[in-house]
């Protein structure tokens, strides 16, 4: 990951996930309860060949640091951990790893809209779980909890689809 | 304890993720005890900062609309120093209403950071400590009461609001004097709802609902919305009354915070009263 060419892109790409969340999306208030946590498209775009453990450690820095400027500790930070944990385990089991290169990057130019659907899909929705569960957990609505999941993660994934435009270019990177 | 290591090693991924799910969660336990969180929010000095260079650029987006509502909460305020100035003048008895030592002092302050889609929600304020901020002052907006100053840092502070599920204040209905407390169900940000009124209390749709002046911190008699919803709660004798709240939480510009100069001593009588 060191020495890899997308660097840049991956810098450029968690400032834009951070100050977007900080300074757009979370003061995007979609009928009221609807929160895009459009962030998370920094975990799901650091290259094949990450570490297990660096992963991790990336995920739960960058929710820290999403939960120092929403006032809500440790709460991102946990449902980040959780699909950084999760995610080398996803690709194991849906991608064939041995056609990728360790610099290569999940995006859907790369990978096709199937999978990175799927892929999106599993990872928002473990995100959002945990983050909507925990912070509502003392003040237990199922319903509206359920709603706001589902709604959120919608708002999520068309986001981060949205990013893949720019993420898209399948040719550029890699020159 | 070659087994021990090497159970270690080969599960060392596992192990940090439980360790940093724990980490996290004694963070969320902790904060949940809303009076500890002095550091982790948003009044500190790093995430501050920027909130505040954020709203300079979102400012001049809602400029209009932010004046409009302080034209308007100035012709209101200036229509009841008339009609006040207008009685003190009528006064012949003598009895002159002391403009010194009052109770209740305003401050101004800008919100820069908020948020209503979660069930905890907090606001933070552009003025700290150095203006004058401390914990447990009131905060009220244009329309009603907006929450309580949670932490203070030197140049900003949080805010808990009424729509945060952790939040409860005692409120009365004005008409009748009944009080009950108020509670957010974590739903929408326009309503909440008053618990523990009376069944035999008198109650109709459309009743403003005040502070009660049992705080310690709140004036009494500011207005936190209007009944919109009677409902019988099912088996304890109380209503449920589901309250429109006066204040629009999503579109909060500049609050006032209110010091009760006489918090302390309110306090300190009460306490040595009640412990005994």
């Amino acid at each position: 990951m060191i020495n890899s060419p997308n660097i840049p892109k991956l810098v450029v790409l968690f400032a834009v996930a951070v100050l977007g969340q900080v300074l757009v999306f979370n003061n995007l208030h979609l009928f009221g309860f609807v929160n895009p946590y459009f962030y998370i498209v920094f975990i799901l775009t650091l290259p094949f060949g990450t570490g297990r453990l660096p992963l991790m450690l990336w995920s739960f820095g960058l929710g820290l640091l999403i939960d120092l400027f929403c006032s809500t500790p440790g709460m991102n930070a946990a449902a980040c951990t959780l699909i950084g944990f999760v995610r080398p385990y996803l690709i194991e089991a849906t991608a064939s790893t041995d056609d990728l290169q360790h610099d290569d990057l999940p995006t859907m130019g790369l990978m096709g809209p199937e999978w990175y659907l799927r892929y999106m899909l599993v990872l928002v929705l473990a995100h959002h779980l945990l983050l909507f569960v925990v912070e509502q957990f003392d003040a237990f609505h199922f319903w509206p909890m359920l709603l706001r999941i589902l709604t959120s993660s919608l708002a999520t994934m068309l986001t981060i689809l949205l990013a893949q435009l720019f993420l898209n270019s399948p040719k550029s990177w890699r020159d | 304890m070659r087994h021990f290591f090497y159970f270690i090693i080969s599960h060392i991924t596992v192990l940090i993720f439980l360790l940093l799910e724990l980490v996290c969660f004694v963070l969320i336990v902790n904060y949940n005890d809303y009076h500890k969180a002095s550091f982790f929010n948003t009044s500190n000095a790093v995430s501050g900062a920027m909130l505040d260079a954020k709203m300079s650029v979102v400012d001049y987006f809602s400029l209009g609309d932010a004046n409009r509502r302080l034209v308007a909460e100035n012709a209101r305020l200036r229509t009841r120093l008339a009609h006040y100035t207008h009685i003190i003048d009528r006064d012949t008895t003598g009895l002159n209403i002391p403009l010194t030592g009052a109770k209740y002092i305003f401050r101004g302050a800008r919100v820069i950071n908020s948020s209503v889609s979660k069930s905890r929600n907090y606001i933070t304020l552009d003025a700290g400590a150095d203006d004058g901020i401390r914990a447990d002052m009131a905060v009220v907006g244009h329309k009603g009461v907006v929450g309580l100053v949670m932490a203070v840092s030197d140049h900003y502070s949080t805010v808990i609001p009424l729509v945060n599920t952790n939040f409860h204040l005692s409120a009365r209905i004005s008409r009748t004097n009944f009080f009950g407390s108020l509670e957010w169900d974590g739903m929408s940000p326009q309503y909440s709802t008053l618990n523990e009124i009376p069944e035999h209390a008198d109650v109709a749709v459309g009743d403003s609902v005040v502070t009660s002046g049992f705080s310690d911190f709140f004036p009494q008699g500011m207005l936190i919305g209007f009944v919109s919803k009677v409902e019988q709660d099912a088996n304890e004798g109380f209503y449920m009354l589901e309250v429109r709240l006066a204040e629009d939480f999503s579109r909060l510009y500049y609050v006032s915070v209110v010091e009760n100069t006489q918090a302390d001593e309110q306090i300190q009588i009460e306490n040595s009263t009640y412990n005994d």
